[in-house]
């Protein structure tokens, strides 16, 4: 075979590569995350992998085409860089590179800490197994979650009813706007209720005191909700004062709850402990991850509203500079090879 | 279908209006006509995208309706660098464009204000949106002439290259810009989640439609690659059509809820 005819077919065997690629990608997307994940990292993904990455090495090496434009070099030469670096990052390699003695440490993990607390101790998913030391420690600091403020009254009166979801039974509200002496219909039950009271506004942390009637029919109760300092939530369920109501759901209620206002940021301070001295004191927060020892450690949750403790995810950073030399070069490959050199035919019709 | 009765609401129904009517400026054979009227959809649409971002006090690029906003105050610079740049006819079509991309914006999608979640308080956040953004309006105008090659219409417009040439130069400028918003993505998803890939439905669509662009140039690079049109303009559809589902189902069916679902609307 000559060099032009394998130049053609490494051209052909490369875009049989880009489609089947395309439509595993495809295929992939209706797996949902966690299993295309799986998918991905398969032995038949990751021989078609490295299929893919003798494609662009033959490409550098052999396509006449590619070699005489530097821009189109750099984008084969990026991609094969980004492919190879992922590869290299995978958890697969690591655990080839632990067992040949070319690395140490686990390749990822998540720690809890409450503040004051300090760990080199990685943990799986669920907290629960221990999967290896940090080659340093970690002291948390402070922790804090910063909010929006809140631009509506904060405390909310609606009807509600619970209904099973993904994390058990939760509570599907109607905001219920109702001022005193006013009568709204409920949605449950052929029930109404007249406002008789509300009382004080402020300040919100502490719940207003709500008096109200409710009436069904000839029958009419008096009740209250709200009024005890610490509480964020009260029900007040609707078939017990009515039994002889006919309710689709058992759990139609009357509800008191507070909005809680929306998070802006998830703050750790903390301070990275080598040999039993602080080496490096900083903020990590979400975009902004803290980088040393080999390791990317950012904020992945906390124990929501109380910050009573954060976790944080460490991951180890091998072959991140490859994949970004490959985010440069790839970018600004096609910046050159598309904006600034294109071919253009010199009479405006096909090139 | 909801109408909205708000400032932001009349702004998106102005420019709307005007682009529709520019359209039957540009059909009826008055170009000038149909280009002030354009441009006039032009600024009523960012007006509206002024007024959103003075509202949100950030970028308006946080979720679908934002989104489409954006896109549809697009389409006339990038109808005129189309025109003067690049040489490509299909102008007319264009405030057609923008008018089906501001109906949902001005009444499908929510026009909620929300503040920004922490994962999008991010440098990259602008950049990686507008890189999308402005390679999914080439991309489009490339959809467009393709769909006018395999339609068997006219092979090029009095004046213009080829459909063809048409489809390549398009593409050309949108893939980099596609590129773009694809390296930014992966960078951001590293500094934000630890992983420059996630395996995300957005991101394995938006994957497939790079992918099947890059395969669009590699297709005109085999030897006489570039006389098989049809082929090329299918390629163009094919990969719209990613970019159509990367955009819109991933977000609306709950089937491919994600580490994206906060662009839901």
């Amino acid at each position: 075979m000559n060099m032009k005819a394998f130049q053609h077919n490494l051209l052909r065997w490369s875009l049989i590569g880009i489609f089947g690629l395309a439509a595993i990608a495809v295929a992939g997307a209706f797996l949902g995350a966690e299993r295309a994940k799986l998918f991905f990292h398969s032995p038949l993904m990751t021989a078609i992998w490295f299929f893919l990455l003798l494609c662009l090495l033959a490409g550098l090496v052999f396509s006449a085409r590619v070699r005489r434009r530097p821009a189109s070099w750099a984008m084969h030469l990026g991609c094969l860089l980004i492919l190879a670096g992922s590869m290299w990052n995978s958890s697969d390699v690591h655990r080839w590179r632990v067992s040949f003695g070319l690395d140490a440490g686990p390749y990822s993990g998540f720690m809890r800490l409450k503040p004051g607390e300090t760990s080199d101790r990685l943990a799986d998913a669920s907290l629960s197994r221990f999967v290896g030391p940090l080659p340093f420690s970690i002291r948390l600091d402070d922790f804090r979650i910063e909010h929006y403020p809140l631009e509506t009254d904060p405390w909310v009166l609606g009807a509600g009813i619970t209904v099973p979801s993904r994390q058990g039974m939760a509570w599907v509200i109607q905001p219920l706007k109702c001022e005193t002496g006013q009568v709204v219909n409920l949605p449950y039950g052929d029930i109404r209720m007249r406002m008789l009271s509300r009382s004080p506004r402020e300040p919100s942390s502490t719940s207003p005191v709500i008096e109200m009637q409710l009436i069904r029919g000839a029958d009419a109760v008096r009740r209250t909700l709200g009024g005890d300092p610490g509480r964020s939530f009260y029900q007040l369920p609707l078939s017990p004062l009515f039994p002889e109501g006919v309710f689709s759901n058992r759990s139609a209620s009357v509800l008191l709850s507070r909005q809680e206002p929306p998070v802006r940021d998830y703050v750790s301070r903390v301070t990275v402990m080598k040999d039993a001295k602080a080496v490096l004191q900083r903020a990590i927060e979400v975009n902004q991850p803290l980088h040393y020892g080999g390791y990317h450690i950012y904020q992945h949750s906390c124990d929501g509203q109380t910050q009573r403790y954060t976790i944080l995810y460490a991951v180890k950073d091998s072959g991140v500079s490859l994949a970004l030399a490959g985010f440069v070069l790839l970018g600004l490959g096609a910046a050159v090879q598309f904006w600034l050199q294109p071919r253009r035919p010199k009479n405006g019709g096909a090139s | 279908m909801t109408l909205q009765a708000t400032t932001l609401g009349w702004l998106i129904y102005l420019g709307m209006a005007f682009y529709l009517l520019a359209f039957v400026l540009f059909k009826a054979h008055r170009p000038k006509a149909g280009t002030w009227t354009y441009a006039a959809g032009f600024i009523a649409a960012w007006a509206a995208v002024g007024f959103r971002g003075w509202h949100a006090g950030h970028p308006p690029l946080q979720n679908m309706f934002e989104v489409f906003l954006i896109l549809g105050a697009l389409f006339f610079p990038l109808s005129v660098f189309c025109r003067r740049v690049l040489n490509i006819g299909g102008e007319w079509i264009d405030p057609l464009l923008g008018f089906v991309v501001l109906w949902p914006a001005g009444f499908v999608f929510d026009p909620q204000l929300k503040p920004l979640p922490p994962a999008l308080q991010s440098p990259l956040f602008v950049p990686h949106v507008m890189a999308y953004m402005l390679s999914y309006i080439f991309m489009a105008k490339a959809a467009v002439q393709a769909a006018a090659r395999l339609a068997g219409g006219p092979a090029a417009e009095p004046g213009f290259p080829d459909r063809d040439e048409a489809i390549y130069r398009l593409i050309g400028v949108g893939f980099p810009f596609m590129t773009l918003g694809l390296l930014l993505g992966a960078w951001w998803g590293k500094l934000a989640w630890g992983d420059y890939w996630n395996w995300d439905p957005k991101e394995l669509w938006s994957l497939a439609a790079w992918l099947v662009y890059a395969g669009y140039f590699h297709f005109r690079a085999l030897p006489n690659g570039r006389t098989y049109g049809r082929a090329g303009a299918v390629l163009a559809l094919v990969g719209f059509t990613g970019v159509v589902l990367t955009l819109l189902w991933v977000n609306l069916a709950g089937r491919f809820s994600g580490l994206h679902s906060y662009a839901m609307p």
